[in-house]
Parts: C-alpha cells; sequence; structure tokens
C-alpha cells in the first residue's frame, strides 16, 4: 500500500492509503460516550452574589454522545470554544463530567477507573500546547523516564533507549542530541513532536491527540501526518483527532463529529460529510478554510461564536445562520439520518441544490 | 522614505551549555510602512528570534553577532535601554508565539492591560480606560472577557487578548508571531481579516511570522522564506507562489495539505530539517533536495536576484 | 540587573559571617566567656573592641555571636521554610476543605502579634535556644504558606500537571516533584528576609534577658553592656552593628532574589 515514487532524482517516501480497500467490516467498539455534559461553574463577584443571581455556569459540552471503534480515526472539529478539548480531558478523566458515562473498553470509567495506572498505557492524549505540556523544570529524558516509571517499563538503560525511540520515531533525528534538552531550548514543533513522542512510547489502544499538527509547518506537518497514519494503520491505533482544520481531517479521518457549542451538528464518514455537507455550519468551516472553491463554498457564519453561558434558544447555530427561520429561533433540531451512520441537527439542512449555487 | 524596520545582515547565536548555535545567519529584509511581510519557515529556521532580536528581548543566552537592525533610522542594537523601552510597545510590538504562557494566569486580562499601559502611558484614568477600550475593540475582544482568567478563554480569545495588548500603545509595527496558529479556520480567518484591516485603520505595517502558506498568500505583500536561519526566497508573494525558484519553496508549496485534494497523497519534505549545530559548509538544504549537485556540498549558494523583488537562493536559480 | 547586584552584596555578607562562624574556634582570640581582663577597656590594640563590664574580650564575644545568630536564622528559618512549603502546598494542590481549613489556621497565626507569643512562650519555659529557635519557626510559617499555596494555585492549573496525572503519576510525586521546584522561588526569597527576623526576635529575647544563658550572644551582650553606655559606649554599639549588619545583609538577599526571580514580564527586562 506504501509506495515510492521517483521524483526528479529523489525518492520522497509517499503514503497512500485507500480507504475505500479496506476491510470495511466493522471493528469493535472501544470508546462509548453517552449524553456526555460537563458545566463549569463561573466565578462571580461579590456584588453578584449579593444579588443573588441564579446559579451561572459555562456549558463547555452539553449532551455529546459517539462511538469510537477500534483502529479508526475520528475527527473532532469545530471552532474554538465548541468543546472539543474539554471532551478529550472528560474521556481522559482529567475533568470530572457533570453527567454522562464514559465506557471504554466495555468498562465504565468512574473517576477511580481513571486513576488506574493501566487505563494510562491504553488511552493518551497529546494536549494542545506544546509548550505547556512539559515540566519547564525537566529535561525529556526526565519526562520520560518518569512515564515509563509510572507505566512500570524497563530498567533505567532499557527507558533510555525506548525513549530515544520513540523521539526518533516522532521526527526528533538524531534522538540522542534532544533527550537532555529542557523544553524551553526546542522550538515549537520540535517541542510537538516531543508531545506525540509521550504517546508513542507507550502505544496506547486510543489516542486522543489534541490539535497535533496545527503548530507544525507544512512538511513537518506531512510527517507527523503520515505518522499518525502509520500507528493508526500498523498499530491498530485508533486515533480521535481534534483539529479544526478540515484538510488535516480530510487527509486522515474516516469519521468526523462536527461541534458547535458544546453540541454535536453533525458526524458521519469524513469524506460524504465533506464532500456533501448537511449542517451549514459543516459548510461555513470549509468555505472558511483556505484555498477552497470560492465559487462553491460560500457560505459564511456570521459575527462570533456565541457564549455558552447564555445560550441560544432553539437551534444554537440560529444567530449565525444564513437559512435560519422562526422554527430554528424557537425549537431544538432533532437528530436526523443522512445515511448510514451519517447524521445531523438542522432543520433545514443543505441539499445537493443549495450547495451547487 | 526609508523603510519603517530594516535587517542587514542579522547574525544571531544562542549559547547551549557545551557549544554555540547560529540561529540566524545573514538575514535581510525590510518592512515598508502600511505593508504586510510574512516571514515563512521550517520550525526552528529562525523565525521567532529574527523577532526577538528586533526588539531586544533575546534570551539571556541569545546574542547578536552581526548586523543592523534600524526602525524608523534608528539604531536597535546599540540603542540606549530607556529609548528602546519607548520604541517597544509605542514603536514595535510583538504579539508573542506562545499567547497561554504569556498572559500571567493569576491575573484578570485586564490587570493585565492595566499594568502595559501603566508603564507607557501616562494619561488620566478616562483616557486608560478609553485606550483599552479602543484596543479592545479593534481586536475584536468581548469586552466582557476582561474580568476573565486566562485558563478561562478558549485559545481564539486569548490571541485576541493579545492582539489588543498589542495595540494598546498605538505602535507603528506589529509582529505578530504565529497569530493564527491552533485556532480554528474560521477564527483565523476573521483575525486576519482584523489584522489587515489595522492597517487602513491604525496605519500599522504586520510583520507576520507563520509556517502557514494558505495565511501567507492570502495576507501579505512580501513573502520570506527561511530555512535553517538564511532567507532561501523573497519576493512578492504571488510572484513567489506562482513561480517560487528555490527548490526549498518548490516543495514547501508542494507539501502544504489541501482539502478536496483528490489524491490525498501527503508529501513530506525528505528527511529532517538540519541541525544548526552542525551545518556542514556549503547549501543547507543538501540532504533533502532533489536537485542537488556537487558544487551545492562546496559552496554555499548567494541570494540570487530573479526579476524586480524577487531573490531566490540555489545555485540553480 | 540590579537585582541581581543586590543578591550578591547581601551573599558577600552572608558570606562573611558564615567564614566568622566557622573559622573563630581558629582565631587566636581569647575565650569570650574568659574574665581575664580589665572591665571597661576602650578599644585598643589587643582588645579592638574593647571589654565589657566583667572584663570580657567583645572582639571574641562578636566573633563567637555569630554563630548563635547564624544558627538562630538558619534553624529557625529553615523551619518555618518546610512547614510553610507543605502547608501551603497541600493546601493549594488538595483545595476543597482542606484548603479551609488551613487558610483559616493561617490567618489566625498572621492576625496574632507573633513576638508576644514567642515572648510568652519562653518565659514558661525557659530560654533555651533550642526551644527558642523551634518557637520561632513555628510561629512564622505563615507567611510562607501563604506564597507557596498562591504558587501552587497557579501553576496547577497548567497543562504539563494535565499531562502528568495523564500519564498515571500520582498527586503526590506531582506535588513535590513538579510544582514545588516550579514554585519555591519567593519562598526561598521569603526564607532570606525571615532568616533576618529570626536573628532579630533571639536577639531582643535576650536584650529582655530571655536568653540562653550558655551562648555566647550579641542580643544579651546588647542587654547586659546597655547601662553603661555612657561610659563604655563599644559594648552594647559594637555588637549591635554587627547585627544589623547582618540582618541587613539578610533582607538584601532577600529583595535581590526576590527581583532576580520575578517573572520576567513582556516588554521589560
Ligand atoms: N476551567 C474552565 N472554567 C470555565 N470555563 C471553561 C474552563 N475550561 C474551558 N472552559 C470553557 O469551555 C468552553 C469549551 O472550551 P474548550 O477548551 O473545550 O474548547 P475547544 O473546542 O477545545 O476550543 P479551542 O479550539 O479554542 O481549543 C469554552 O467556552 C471555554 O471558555
Ligand atoms: N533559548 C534558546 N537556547 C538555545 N537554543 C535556542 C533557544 N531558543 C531557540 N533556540 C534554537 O534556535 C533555533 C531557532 O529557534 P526559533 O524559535 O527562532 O525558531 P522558529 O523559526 O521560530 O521555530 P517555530 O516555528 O518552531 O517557532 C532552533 O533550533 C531552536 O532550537
Ligand atoms: S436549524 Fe436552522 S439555524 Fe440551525 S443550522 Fe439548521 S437552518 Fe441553521
Ligand atoms: S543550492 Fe543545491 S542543494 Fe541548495 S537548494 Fe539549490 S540545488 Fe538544492
Ligand atoms: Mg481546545
Ligand atoms: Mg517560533
Amino acid at each position: 500500500m506504501s509506495q515510492e515514487i521517483i521524483l526528479q532524482g529523489v525518492i520522497l517516501s509517499e503514503v497512500r492509503y485507500d480507504i475505500s480497500s479496506e476491510n470495511k467490516s466493522s471493528t469493535s467498539e472501544i470508546l462509548a460516550v453517552e449524553d456526555l455534559k460537563k458545566y463549569y461553574p463561573v466565578r462571580r463577584g461579590v456584588a453578584d452574589l449579593l444579588r443573588r443571581s441564579k446559579k451561572v455556569q459555562v456549558k463547555a459540552i452539553d449532551g455529546v454522545s459517539f462511538t469510537v471503534n477500534e483502529g479508526r480515526v475520528y475527527g473532532l472539529v469545530g471552532e474554538s470554544g465548541s468543546g472539543k478539548t474539554t471532551t478529550g480531558y472528560t474521556i481522559m478523566g482529567l475533568e470530572n463530567p457533570t453527567s454522562g458515562t464514559i465506557s471504554f473498553q466495555g468498562k465504565t470509567l468512574s473517576a477511580k477507573e481513571h486513576k488506574h495506572a493501566g487505563l494510562s498505557l491504553k488511552l493518551r492524549m497529546i494536549f494542545q500546547n506544546p509548550y505547556e505540556t512539559f515540566d519547564p523544570r525537566k529535561t525529556l529524558w526526565q519526562t520520560f523516564s518518569e512515564i515509563l516509571q509510572v507505566a512500570g517499563l524497563g530498567s533505567r538503560p532499557e527507558r533510555r533507549q525506548m525513549s530515544l525511540d520513540a523521539l526518533s520515531r516522532a521526527g526528533l533525528r538524531p534522538a540522542a542530541s534532544y533527550i537532555d534538552r529542557f523544553p524551553s531550548e526546542l522550538s515549537g514543533g520540535q517541542l510537538q513532536r516531543a508531545a506525540i513522542a509521550t504517546a508513542l512510547v507507550v502505544e496506547p489502544v486510543l489516542l486522543i491527540a489534541d490539535e497535533p499538527v496545527s503548530m507544525l509547518d507544512a512538511s513537518i506537518r506531512a510527517g507527523v501526518m503520515n505518522l499518525l497514519l502509520n500507528l493508526n494503520r500498523q498499530k491498530k491505533m485508533a486515533i480521535l483527532l481534534i483539529t479544526h482544520d478540515l484538510s488535516v481531517a480530510w487527509y486522515l479521518c474516516d469519521y468526523l463529529i462536527v461541534m458547535y457549542l458544546g453540541r454535536i451538528a453533525e458526524k458521519g464518514p469524513a469524506e460524504q460529510v465533506l464532500q456533501n455537507p448537511r449542517h451549514p455550519y459543516t459548510a461555513a468551516l470549509i468555505s472558511a478554510s483556505p484555498m477552497v472553491d470560492k465559487a462553491k463554498w460560500n457560505f459564511v457564519a456570521k459575527g462570533e461564536v456565541d457564549s455558552n453561558i447564555d445560550l441560544p434558544k432553539g437551534c444554537r447555530f440560529h444567530p449565525r445562520c444564513p437559512f435560519a427561520t422562526d422554527i430554528c429561533r424557537e425549537q431544538e433540531p432533532a437528530p436526523e439520518v443522512a445515511g448510514d451512520g451519517w447524521s445531523y441537527w438542522c432543520h433545514h439542512p443543505l441539499s445537493v441544490q443549495k450547495l451547487k449555487n | 522614505m526609508a523603510s519603517l524596520l530594516k535587517v542587514e545582515n542579522l547574525k544571531v547565536s544562542y549559547r547551549l551549555r557545551n557549544r554555540d548555535l547560529t540561529a540566524v545567519n545573514g538575514v535581510s529584509f525590510s518592512v515598508e510602512r502600511a505593508q504586510a511581510v510574512g516571514l515563512v519557515g521550517e520550525s526552528g529556521s529562525g523565525k521567532t528570534t529574527v523577532a526577538l532580536a528586533a526588539l531586544r528581548l533575546l534570551p539571556a543566552n541569545g546574542s547578536v553577532s552581526e548586523g543592523r537592525i534600524t526602525f524608523d533610522d534608528r539604531d536597535l542594537i546599540t540603542l540606549p535601554d530607556e529609548e528602546l523601552s519607548r520604541i517597544r510597545w509605542e514603536g514595535i510590538s510583538m504579539v508573542p508565539q506562545n499567547s497561554m504562557s504569556s498572559l500571567s494566569p493569576a491575573h484578570r486580562v485586564r490587570t493585565v492591560f492595566r499594568d502595559v499601559l501603566m508603564a507607557h502611558f501616562s494619561g488620566s484614568e478616562e483616557e486608560a480606560e478609553a485606550r483599552i477600550s479602543r484596543a479592545v475593540e479593534l481586536a475584536n475582544f468581548p469586552k466582557k472577557a476582561l474580568e476573565f482568567y486566562p485558563h478561562q478563554m478558549s485559545g481564539g480569545m486569548r490571541q485576541r487578548a493579545l492582539i489588543a495588548l498589542s495595540l494598546l500603545c498605538e505602535p507603528k509595527l506589529v509582529i505578530a508571531d504565529e497569530p493564527t496558529t491552533a485556532l480554528d479556520v474560521i477564527v483565523q480567518r476573521q483575525i486576519m481579516d482584523e489584522m489587515r484591516d489595522l492597517r487602513s485603520k491604525v496605519e500599522a505595517s504586520l510583520l507576520i511570522i507563520t509556517h502557514d502558506i494558505g495565511v501567507v498568500s492570502e495576507y501579505c505583500d512580501i513573502m520570506v522564506v527561511m530555512y535553517a536561519g538564511m532567507v532561501f526566497e523573497y519576493g512578492p508573494t504571488k510572484e513567489v507562489i506562482h513561480d517560487p525558484r528555490s527548490p526549498y519553496t518548490k516543495l514547501l508549496l508542494k507539501s502544504h495539505p489541501l482539502l478536496f485534494d483528490t489524491t490525498k497523497e501527503i508529501i513530506e519534505i525528505p528527511g529532517d530539517p538540519p541541525e544548526l549545530e552542525s551545518i556542514p559548509g556549503g547549501c543547507p538544504f543538501v540532504p533533502r533536495c532533489p536537485y542537488s549537485q556537487s558544487i551545492c556540498k562546496e559552496a554555499e549558494p548567494p541570494l540570487t536576484h530573479v526579476s524586480g523583488n524577487h531573490f531566490a537562493r540555489c545555485h540553480f536559480v | 540587573m540590579s537585582g541581581s547586584k543586590t543578591a550578591i552584596f547581601g551573599f558577600g555578607v552572608l558570606l562573611f559571617f558564615a567564614i566568622m562562624a566557622v573559622s573563630v574556634q581558629f582565631l587566636p582570640v581569647p575565650n569570650p566567656n574568659a574574665l581575664n581582663f580589665q572591665a571597661f577597656l576602650p578599644p585598643s590594640l589587643a582588645h579592638p573592641f574593647g571589654t565589657d563590664y566583667l572584663g570580657r574580650d567583645v572582639f571574641s564575644i562578636v566573633l563567637w555571636g555569630s554563630r548563635a545568630a547564624l544558627a538562630v536564622g538558619i534553624i529557625s528559618a529553615g523551619i518555618s521554610a518546610v512547614i510553610g512549603i507543605v502547608v501551603g502546598a497541600v493546601a493549594a494542590y488538595y483545595g476543597g476543605w482542606v484548603d479551609d481549613v488551613i487558610s483559616r489556621v493561617v490567618d489566625v497565626f498572621l492576625m496574632i502579634p507573633v513576638f508576644f507569643l514567642i515572648l510568652i512562650v519562653v518565659a514558661i519555659f525557659g530560654g533555651n535556644i533550642f526551644y527558642t529557635m523551634a518557637i520561632i519557626g513555628v510561629t512564622i510559617w505563615p507567611s510562607n504558606a501563604r506564597l507557596m499555596r498562591a504558587q501552587i494555585l497557579s501553576l496547577k492549573e497548567m497543562t504539563f500537571v494535565k499531562a502528568l496525572r495523564s500519564y498515571g503519576v500520582g498527586g503526590f510525586s506531582i506535588l513535590f516533584r513538579h510544582l514545588l521546584p516550579n514554585g519555591v522561588a519567593p519562598v526561598i526569597t521569603n526564607t532570606m528576609l525571615q532568616m533576618g527576623a529570626a536573628v532579630l526576635i533571639e536577639a531582643g529575647l535576650s536584650f529582655l534577658g530571655l536568653g540562653d544563658p550558655r551562648v555566647v550572644d550579641w542580643g544579651r551582650t546588647i542587654y547586659l553592656g546597655e547601662p553603661y553606655i555612657a561610659i563604655a559606649w563599644w559594648i552594647s554599639t559594637i555588637p549591635g552593628a554587627f547585627l544589623a549588619l547582618l540582618v541587613l545583609g539578610l533582607n538584601l538577599l532577600g529583595d535581590g532574589l526576590n527581583q532576580v526571580f520575578r517573572p520576567r514580564m513582556r516588554g521589560s527586562k
């Protein structure tokens, strides 16, 4: 499946995967998220307390359900503030859900379950900001050594070798020249690779990757995308890819979950959703992507994301939606099925006609 | 009129525990008034270092070893500290690369704004408030969020907060280091549109540091491509994108992922970015370059004139 | 810049006293407790700082007294630092009722006049220098706890803490191996200031006659020399000057470190 082509005298390694030729029979489900909610209390000043205003909450995620199958790549996409990272944190047990359930490999994860060391070997996350992923006072080696020690893996020299391998597979080569550096001695891209290596070093069943390539420049981005694809195809690692970059999702994802203000707007097979979105928000995301056909993709989401403290009534997207009508302002849309494993939440879904003009 | 910011043959090196590292190796470019210049290049190519050198904010182990940086005809490298601190914020301001750690986690955003104003502005309370309002408005930062702590905001809000902060003292040049990295496309488009509008609203020039060719191609007049601390291509953006002359620029453009690319091929530039500590003589792109010849290993290619204001570095331009 | 200069000067002063305390036993000075000399001798070549009302060599007392002063400073401030760091860190990291309880205790401690508390305790238990050090230590830690708490509160929101938790690193380890080293700087600074304060408190106790009679001590010398200040100014004044110098040095070191450690703000150097 991987081939090498000769281009003007050099070998460019080119990885090409054809999803349609993959074994399409459904793999087993490893993660199920059910009606997940996470509300944060808003700290208010004394004046507000005196006024006894009702409890104010940020609804970071507000009823999200989806499943992840073994060995597949899922894209969790949406604008800033739509709750993607919070979803990742809650799955990882780094935040306690307000309500809803998370089951991983058949087990419902409680706060206690999350603390279990075995879980951290199977469930890993790469964090959104590589600058903040590492303890600034520890060298990469100290961090990696601790990761492996906590996981109970290897003797000291073995741990060193495993760390070097992981760094080098993540593209920090020669790893020996990076491993003893402090985080402040690496550039952003180099840190992101080191962050990926913290997950590689244990080879989890499910990797939650929060914007893993958005900090990286194009040439490295391609490398990391291939790296993630390889992990997925060769190690059967399922990936929940949190990204705002639809072009990255286009290359990597089997499925897409489009989130807006803490809710899912549309989810389904990635190619179909991107080529033929039903939800106006999906279309707006596509239209804002650089270098797309501006004639076809001209759906503009007006203004700003609304506050998730005072959510708009009805469809959350209505203040920005070009197709909003009265019903949208009143009634929250119910899920509709658009195809196999493909659903959307909208009163006036886009049709092929709407897309053409 | 002379250029607003002029960087000439800048060399910057960092001292590591047992060796020196040349992060910027003879970079020259200029930013004219009301112009937007894009500095693109791979991670570690020295983009941030150039900006930090221009503001004399290099970390303690970094130093300018050669070259000149002039702003409004004043030499920034030899300028006394007091004058320099005026130029920062009021002349040049920077939106730093790392938006999270640039805002103190223990303080509300408003406190940070006040502190900055206090240090650089001696007006009345109302004037200060008006300045904050104006900056916040220009950056489209919701005024309510001034009362937030950084961790309560999402990435886009923090970025807007930093852009607003950089506008407080009405600078002539805003250096934005990866202003839209890690922001979603809709916000990226909005922020870049807003930054472009800044040029007409407050007549500020922009130096945009990014790895995103999409951003540069849509928003910058001039494009500077850096590799291994050197300028590999320099010229009007359209010209560089349609007719790249250095092999590095060519490959960089090819590796850019595109939505709806029918082949779904992820093309990497082979090999790794160079290790700055051990660049052999000759062209630093040799190990990754499809066109390299024996001369490339021996001699450093010059920055060659292509046409007009377009230059490219390669022996075979 | 000036911060590091201040710190270096303060450190120099501290070093000077440390060398004095360590090397005094090898110096050719008379026994500070020996009553061999004539009383009230003014400073001369033989007795650079004169003699006191019992004929003891003040120069020798000053040198030997540096030991008690430094010991009190280091041990009291050390106790305070350890308690303050642990208590503040635990309060901030675990939050909830732990934090509420600890914060109340800290507030109470910060409200009561520490010197009088110590005074009462020493008056009851007698002037043993080890008690004194312990009592000073266990009464002055709350400011350290408060500093540590503030640091950990902001550090624990950082992403690397989430990352460590996701690796399965335990709370104890995160707190003591990762958060503490990142946030301890202000406590170190404060500890320098507290060393100075502890030295002053102990001298104050001695000056009030509550010192340890077995220990050669600047405070008691000042106290005992005070009635003779008109006829023999050197007995009180010279040890007093050394006391002031040590406290000044510790304060400069603390202030200097404070400036050095202070996070560099954007746009300023
Ligand atoms: N600790 C917190 N306290 C209060 N509000 C929070 C907290 N963490 C997140 N939020 C809010 O929850 C919402 C969702 O945030 P989240 O970080 O999950 O968004 P995101 O989709 O990951 O956005 P981005 O693309 O900017 O990373 C935002 O409005 C944010 O302000
Ligand atoms: N404080 C430092 N000490 C030592 N080396 C450093 C330091 N800061 C940066 N470097 C090195 O200098 C080179 C240039 O770094 P710089 O941050 O300027 O790159 P950049 O182009 O901004 O990269 P990125 O896109 O990843 O931000 C890198 O190789 C980096 O490792
Ligand atoms: S329900 Fe109405 S407002 Fe919401 S996305 Fe659909 S058309 Fe737009
Ligand atoms: S000089 Fe040689 S190695 Fe360098 S870019 Fe040109 S062809 Fe490639
Ligand atoms: Mg996020
Ligand atoms: Mg940079």
